[in-house]
């Protein structure tokens, strides 16, 4: 670790490069029209985004992308979304779906 | 919606309950765990446990937190750590804007106001507003989400403190079903979305932030976000414009 002094001033520059996002956002907010097409592609951006960053998490967690871990994780993500497809969209089959079939491949070893 | 103005008061603090229940159970649990995770990751680089609260209470973004403590750990030159963390928290500036609308419901803020508000965004309350706002009155939903994340980040903040003291607090195999639980909630969630086009950006951007990773790692998030998301949008309005046009042709 850095000296205090140079550790908490990294510490604030991480912060602030988050905050920056916020505050463009709010900036942001109010000129674009929420029934407008700008709106509608940002949010698409949005969703596309928690979309591929949740999607990697679930897959590969720690970033290791070897089959051997990533395996199981593909397989109860499958089930997950199989389930909650048959289940009219249900948020809480999937997860259930999901949850459970990863616990019972962690069990058997993988 | 309708409820006189005696009855703002009241009706505000049930929403607020309202929202706090909503986040006992899944997402709470989840944020917990995750914050557990990072504690015990920033105390293990040697961070204060003063500076891994306050890293958590003020960047309130996961994978921003994460580059920060294992790039300013390693020592790494200042302007890879900010453009780090920057990369990795970058989804903030879309979910802002197209959240800060959705928890307002028309009511004016200041500015002031509305940059407090979104301090508390992050994916977990994000998600969960763009699936239950639209059926909530207008008037509350702010109450909805402040009760909503004030339980969030409670949990957050606690999960960050135990993780600092005492590591992980349930055994790894265990833990990895929970760290499990947590994305997953989130992605069904998202799956969910009433447009079809967010619908068709979650698949692209599930797909293509899974397949860019290995070739361009935490920016494959903006990749997917950019490219999911303006594909999404390009293809929704192709269908608009196929529908239109079958319209005029039976009209005509």
């Amino acid at each position: 670790m850095a000296e205090p002094l140079a550790a908490w001033m990294l510490l604030a520059l991480a912060v602030a490069a988050t905050f920056v996002w916020r505050l463009a956002g709010v900036a942001l907010s109010g000129r674009v029209a929420e029934e407008g097409a700008l709106f509608a592609w940002i949010a698409a951006v949005a969703y596309a985004m928690v979309a591929g960053l949740m999607a990697r998490v679930i897959l590969a967690p720690g970033g290791d992308m070897a089959l051997q871990t990533m395996g199981p994780r593909a397989l109860a993500l499958a089930a997950a979304f199989a389930v909650w497809k048959l289940r009219g969209r249900s948020l809480t089959w999937g997860l259930a779906a999901g949850v459970g079939s990863y616990a019972v491949l962690v069990a058997a070893g993988f | 919606m309708t409820a006189a103005p005696g009855d703002a008061a009241p009706s505000a603090r049930a929403a607020a309950r309202r929202g706090a229940r909503r986040c006992v159970g899944v997402p709470a649990l989840g944020i917990f765990l995750s914050m557990v995770g990072f504690g015990a990751l920033a105390r293990d680089l040697g961070f204060s446990g003063v500076q891994t609260f306050v890293a958590t209470a003020l960047i309130w973004g996961l994978p921003g937190q994460i580059a920060y403590v294992e790039l300013a750990a390693a020592g790494a030159p200042l302007t890879v750590l900010v453009a780090a963390v920057a990369f990795a928290n970058m989804r903030m500036l879309p979910m802002t804007v197209t959240g800060l609308p959705l928890i307002l419901g028309g009511r004016p803020a200041g500015f002031l106001a509305r940059t407090f508000y979104v301090q508390f965004m992050a994916v977990t309350a994000w998600t969960q507003m763009n699936a239950d706002a639209p059926d909530l009155p207008k008037a509350q939903r702010l109450p909805f989400y402040l009760g909503f994340v004030a339980v969030l980040y409670a949990a957050g903040l606690t999960g960050t403190l135990i993780g600092y003291g005492v590591g992980a607090v349930l055994p790894d195999p265990a833990m990895r079903i929970a760290v499990f639980m947590t994305p997953l909630y989130l992605l069904l969630l998202v799956a969910a979305a009433r447009h079809g086009s967010n619908r068709l950006a979650v698949a692209l951007g599930a797909a293509l932030g899974v397949g860019l990773y290995p070739a361009i790692g935490d920016a494959s998030v903006l990749a997917a976000g950019l490219i999911g998301g303006t594909l999404a949008i390009a293809v929704g309005r192709r269908r608009a414009a196929a529908r239109a046009d079958r319209e005029e042709g039976t009209d005509g």
